[in-house]
């Protein structure tokens, strides 16, 4: 876990101070803030792809946008994902859809490509089923229990700060990553049966959770983002 | 260079990714400890058998003891426990009825360790001696008292206190 928010920590830093230099080295004139959206980002995620085509334990996507609002993006997240996990002395299954909304800072603002370097927050919502079979082994004195347990229509919702770049490679092309810091989960479903991995967070635990998203987006842009220039 | 520097984040997030500790705390076993009605002190009881319901066999102790872990039936969601004991003063056995009712919740711990069933919500259904105090609803377990060869009973939560 330490190891993990230094990387976080590290990265966030190394492109923070890169973007920082690059805009001191062009000083470009200092821009007022237009709040008119000139564009809608749409994109997916490359690793819920990935592991969908190359594993046959998950299932999954994810559809990302965002709406600039100067250098404040509405973002919401849709996807779904399953997943088929053995166990040391059984098998869980889950599968369900979720959502999530929230607001991205730029913290790039003058950037003339509104390449983004962002720190945002999220709030998330799941709809899924989950079941769980295992195998139980007690004391001498009772014979060994299968228990098979469904948990039909549960459903869940956290938080997230999230921290990534979003990139202008080509035209309307861009390429990017969102990591995230869930924290907060809040499950309701059976009562026999703890929630074990909600859809759209991850395994459903005391302490955080991380989640990271490999994204290719193409931006929709209606108007031309002007610069205008302030009157000295 | 772009591809490059998206390509080394993913390398480094792509480690992020844990699923925690194999600590496990499910147990059925009740823990009761017995003291005197009088001074409130441990009571070491000669036991001799333990009926348990659903049980295979029936639970020879043939032992003084002031504390004792009792298996939950983790087939019924009620057990029903009979302790038969060793009475000096009225020269022969004595038998205490004892019936919980209880909860079960599954619970994934993490895939390498499995799942497990944690029993809560314990409560007197039924008990002939009426002096019983109530700790933990829960049965828990700390792990890391575990002591190998022999019952550490430190390492269970305390349900009741049954006073003779």
């Amino acid at each position: 876990m330490l190891s993990t928010i230094k990387y976080f920590i590290s990265a966030s830093l190394i492109f923070l101070a890169a973007f920082f230099a690059q805009g001191q080295e062009k000083k470009p004139p200092k821009a007022k803030k237009n709040y008119i959206p000139t564009g809608l980002r749409v994109g997916t995620d490359l690793i819920d792809i990935g592991k969908t085509v190359s594993s046959n334990t998950f299932t999954g996507w994810e559809v990302n946008g965002d709406v600039d609002f100067a250098n404040y993006y509405l973002a919401a997240d849709v996807g779904s994902w399953g997943k088929d996990i053995a166990l040391a002395n059984g098998d869980y299954h889950n599968s369900g859809t979720y959502y999530r909304v929230g607001i991205d800072v730029n913290l790039l603002g003058k950037d003339p490509d509104k390449n983004m370097f962002f720190l945002g927050f999220r709030a998330g919502h799941s709809s899924f089923n989950e079941s769980v079979t295992y195998h139980t082994t007690p004391s001498h004195l009772f014979s060994p229990l299968d228990t098979t347990l469904t948990n039909p229509s549960a459903t869940g919702n956290w938080a997230e700060l999230t921290n990534g770049l979003r990139v202008k490679i080509w035209k309307g092309l861009w390429l990017g990553y969102t990591a995230r810091m869930k924290f907060a989960p809040t499950t309701h479903g059976s009562p026999n049966f703890a929630t074990y991995d909600l859809p759209g967070y991850g395994v459903v635990q005391k302490s955080l959770w991380w989640g990271f998203n490999y994204q290719v987006f193409w931006r929709f842009a209606w108007k031309k983002d002007k610069v205008l220039l302030e009157k000295k | 260079m772009k591809f490059a520097v998206f390509l080394l984040i993913g390398v480094l997030f792509g480690s992020c990714f844990n699923d925690g500790n194999c600590i496990i705390t499910a147990t059925n076993y009740m823990h009761i400890q017995f003291k005197k009605e009088t001074t409130k002190t441990d009571s070491a009881l000669d036991l001799t058998t333990i009926y348990i319901s659903g049980a295979d066999s029936i639970l020879a102790v043939n032992a003084a003891t002031k504390e004792i872990l009792l298996p939950l039936d983790i087939h019924h969601p009620t057990t029903l426990f009979i302790l038969q004991r060793s009475n000096a003063a009225k020269s022969g056995l004595v038998s205490d009825t004892l019936l919980v009712g209880y909860t079960a919740q599954s619970k994934v711990i993490t895939k390498e360790c499995g799942a497990f069933t944690y029993y809560r919500d314990l409560k007197i259904l039924y008990a002939n001696r009426k002096d019983i105090k109530a700790f933990s609803t829960s049965l828990l377990t700390d792990p890391t008292l575990y002591v190998a060869g022999s019952v550490n009973y430190q390492a269970y939560a305390v349900n009741y206190q049954i006073f003779y």
